[in-house]
């Protein structure tokens, strides 16, 4: 299947509710910028507020009706980044409700997925700004951010230790790729696999100032094709059966 | 009720203020309210006047200290009492209507910080969630906390769901504000740990105990990413604490020796776990891990010693006591003191033991102690003392004087083996005695007849005339001993050096004149020698 969507120009927006007129940033993604300030300001991470956003997500994913993914990305790298925090926290917790994890581990899930990319606070504003290709040495600090997480998280408090391993292996694939390098060679969490994938579905289905957002249809296949060798397999058609489920309670509603 | 009787017996005391000794109205009033809020009577004030009768006193630090005791009393004895639910709805329904200035009065009240703690902790249990978000916001006011107004915008809608979802889950988020707010209080209410060496080793020795499920990381896997990053933390010690409990200190060492070079983590993990009592773990496993304790051993150095030495003395293995001798001896002179400490120790295999390592570690033997141990009761200690003393040169004479006069075999043997390259001249008056002894080793007597004949010693001369005569014959000549090797050593030993002696020319003459061609090999060879 062709996965290059940067000229599909559509959106499908059946797992996210629409941005109202006067819609504001919401306190959450608002805390999760103030968390990110603070760490790249070197002040220790603000775990408790961290736990806070992930309690409202997860007090969120009660209320009825809520969208899989609740945010509306913005086009700005910072907000895009807090942003992407917390849709990929609410997905990620979505997803581990689904595979029965109890609701102590569901918040746990929802605390390593928001702070997932906490390292990339670290990286200087032009890199994470860039619209063009970034040059091999912008690359090289880009992946240093699993390491930079890693340390931040395991410095600010002894319960983080999922949220450090998460942060630092969401970039390692099923089939051994990807990085940081592995001095002790290990296949990646569970959960790090979990959040990888929320990670990156939620990155396709926002829009980037570079290509639109993919379309669901589109990304579901994107996922399938690498399902094995990028993604852990089972997860993968664990969120593919979540996301139509969802598709079709859209559809439901609407009709 | 409890705090009633309590606090009534307070009255006249805390609930003063402004002037030494006089009652001050507005707390008098407010301490009646709230004594009333708790009673059963119909006429009990409404949370709005109870609020204006404690605001009238805000600004008495002492009066607003007494009410956040008394409400921390009324909300600890709630929990126990019939009518509880009620008296906390009506606290919770004063919070409410106080002012924002006067609840920060009264959570800034001085005392002990951890009557604040407790209060703000039953606060955070019993009170109702509106309530719950004022005395968040005013705990974070009084004690000039950042409590971000975006989180503050989470809490709030926290709070919303807890009381607009429907049940079960309202309960389940209503827990979670509970829990949230309790821990923001005590994060906010005790006083800041300084990172002081004592907070770290908290830390570091005994770390919180690991969740276990599903969304935990397995502990290896947190040491790992630990090593990788160069980063430690309270998660890596936890982690690390587990996989030594579960027996992996082996594998935490293998680790650590593949690390990065300059890897700051790895040698702060091989610091933590080069412990005595997990060496002592590791000495004490089966099978033994000999690789193992060699990584522990490199990152502990000489603080090791002791376990060492511990073990050593408690072994009953064969194998592990070489091993650890091994070891131990690889540290060298340094480890003199500790070694002479166990010296102490009266069992024999045990002073044994230390002596050896002594040597093996190549320790002078310049103490006092060492007399003492060349004239121990068991020989199998004087050996090792004796072996020890041969190797230091001050020593050399002294060791072996009392290992050629030993009696036993075992400690003879390596004081004559030592003596074959040189007989000091004061050690030959000892092996002359010793050689007439009549339980004098047969094995040894040819080697002593020898290392005699070379010393020169007038000394000799008695033991080597003892083992080549056996009397007199009636004429009254000298008789030949019994052929034997020690006979003939003798005989050679004396035409070498003592022909010209009278009593042993008259011996080498009869010798000379043996029937036996090998006793007269024995004296003519050494007469060709010396003339070659």
């Amino acid at each position: 299947m062709n996965t290059d969507v940067r000229n599909a120009g559509r959106t499908d927006e059946a797992l996210r509710a629409p941005a109202p007129a006067d819609w504001r940033t919401p306190e959450e993604v608002e805390a999760v910028a103030w968390i990110h300030a603070q760490v790249a300001a070197g002040r220790r991470l603000p775990v408790l507020e961290a736990e806070t956003v992930v309690d409202l997500v997860f007090a969120e994913r009660r209320w009825g009706g809520r969208p899989l993914i609740p945010l509306v990305p913005v086009q700005d790298i910072n907000g895009f980044l807090a942003v992407q925090a917390v849709n990929v926290a609410s997905l990620a917790m979505a997803l581990a409700e689904s595979l029965q994890f109890d609701d102590a581990a569901v918040r746990r899930v929802g605390v390593a997925a928001l702070l997932h990319d906490i390292g990339m606070v670290k990286l200087a504003p032009s890199i994470l700004s860039k619209p063009d290709q970034i040059s091999p040495e912008e690359r090289a600090e880009v992946v240093r951010h699993p390491i930079e997480g890693a340390r931040i998280l395991l410095a600010a408090d002894a319960s983080l230790d999922l949220a450090a391993v998460v942060a630092y292996e969401h970039h390692l694939r099923m089939d051994g790729s990807g990085y940081p390098h592995l001095a002790y060679p290990r296949s990646a969490h569970y959960v790090s696999r979990l959040v990888q994938l929320c990670d990156v579905f939620c990155g396709l289905y926002s829009p980037r100032p570079y290509r639109v957002a993919w379309p669901l249809d589109i990304i579901l296949s994107f996922l399938a094709e690498r399902a094995g060798f990028e993604f852990h397999p089972t997860l993968t058609v664990a969120l593919a059966s979540l996301v139509q489920h969802h598709v079709s309670l859209h559809a439901a509603a609407m009709t | 009720m409890e705090w009633l009787a309590r606090t009534e017996a307070m009255e006249g005391s805390l609930y003063m203020s402004g002037t030494a000794g006089s009652p001050s109205v507005g707390a008098e009033a407010a301490w009646r309210g709230l004594s009333a809020l708790c009673s059963h009577r119909g006429d009990r004030p409404t949370g709005a006047q109870l609020a204006a009768q404690i605001a009238r006193d805000a600004t008495a630090s002492q009066s607003m200290l007494a009410i956040r005791n008394f409400l921390h009393e009324i909300l600890v004895d709630a929990r126990n009492d019939p009518d509880g639910d009620r008296v906390v709805a009506d606290v919770s329904e004063l919070f409410t209507e106080l002012q924002a200035t006067t609840l920060t009065a009264i959570l800034r009240a001085e005392g002990e910080p951890i009557r604040r703690g407790e209060f703000v902790e039953a606060a955070a249990l019993r009170l109702s969630v509106p309530s719950l978000l004022r005395v968040s916001a005013s705990l974070a006011s009084a004690l000039d906390r950042p409590y971000p107004g975006p989180v503050r915008g989470c809490v709030k809608r926290l709070a919303h769901r807890a009381i607009a979802l429907p049940p079960p889950a309202n309960e389940q988020v209503e827990e979670i504000l509970r829990t949230l707010a309790r821990r923001l209080f005590l994060q906010w209410t005790t006083a800041k740990r300084a990172y002081t060496s004592q907070a770290f080793e908290t830390i570091v020795d005994k770390p919180e105990k690991r969740i276990a499920g599903r969304a935990t990381p397995e502990a290896e896997r947190v040491v790992e990413m630990a090593i990788e990053c160069d980063c430690l933390g309270g998660a890596v010690w936890a982690a690390l604490h587990e996989v030594v409990e579960e027996g992996g200190v082996a594998r935490v060492i293998d680790m650590v020796k593949t690390a990065p070079d300059g890897c700051d983590a790895a040698a702060a993990i091989m610091k933590r776990i080069g412990t005595a009592s997990e060496l002592r773990t590791l000495l004490r496993a089966e099978p033994f891990d000999g690789a193992a304790v060699d990584a522990l051993l490199r990152g502990m150095g000489i603080s090791a010693a002791n376990v060492l030495l511990e073990e050593l003395v408690e072994s009953t293995a064969r194998l592990t006591r070489r091993y650890l001798m091994e070891r131990l001896a690889k540290f060298g002179p340094q480890i003199a003191g500790l070694v002479e400490g166990r010296l102490k120790d009266q069992r024999w295999f045990v002073q044994r033991n230390m002596l050896a390592l002594l040597r093996a570690a190549k320790c002078p033997a310049e103490t006092p102690l060492t007399v003492k141990f060349l004239q121990h009761r068991d020989a199998r200690v004087r050996r090792e003392a004796v072996l020890w003393c041969m190797e230091t040169p001050t020593m050399r004479d002294e060791a072996l004087v009392a290992g050629l006069s030993d009696r036993d075999p075992s400690v003879l043997r390596p004081a004559l083996q030592a003596s074959r390259s040189l007989l000091p001249g004061a050690a030959v008056p000892a092996l002359a005695k010793r050689m007439l002894d009549a339980d004098f080793p047969p094995e040894f007597r040819v080697l002593s007849i020898n290392l005699m004949a070379r010393s020169g010693s007038v000394l000799a001369l008695e033991a080597l005339l003892h083992y080549a005569q056996n009397g007199k014959t009636l004429m009254g000549k000298p008789r030949l001993a019994p052929k034997s090797p020690e006979m003939r050593a003798a005989l050679s030993a004396l035409a070498r050096s003592w022909s010209n002696e009278r009593r042993a020319g008259e011996l080498l003459h009869q010798a000379r004149r043996s029937r036996d061609s090998e006793v007269v090999a024995a004296v003519e060879q050494i007469r060709e020698e010396v003339a070659a």
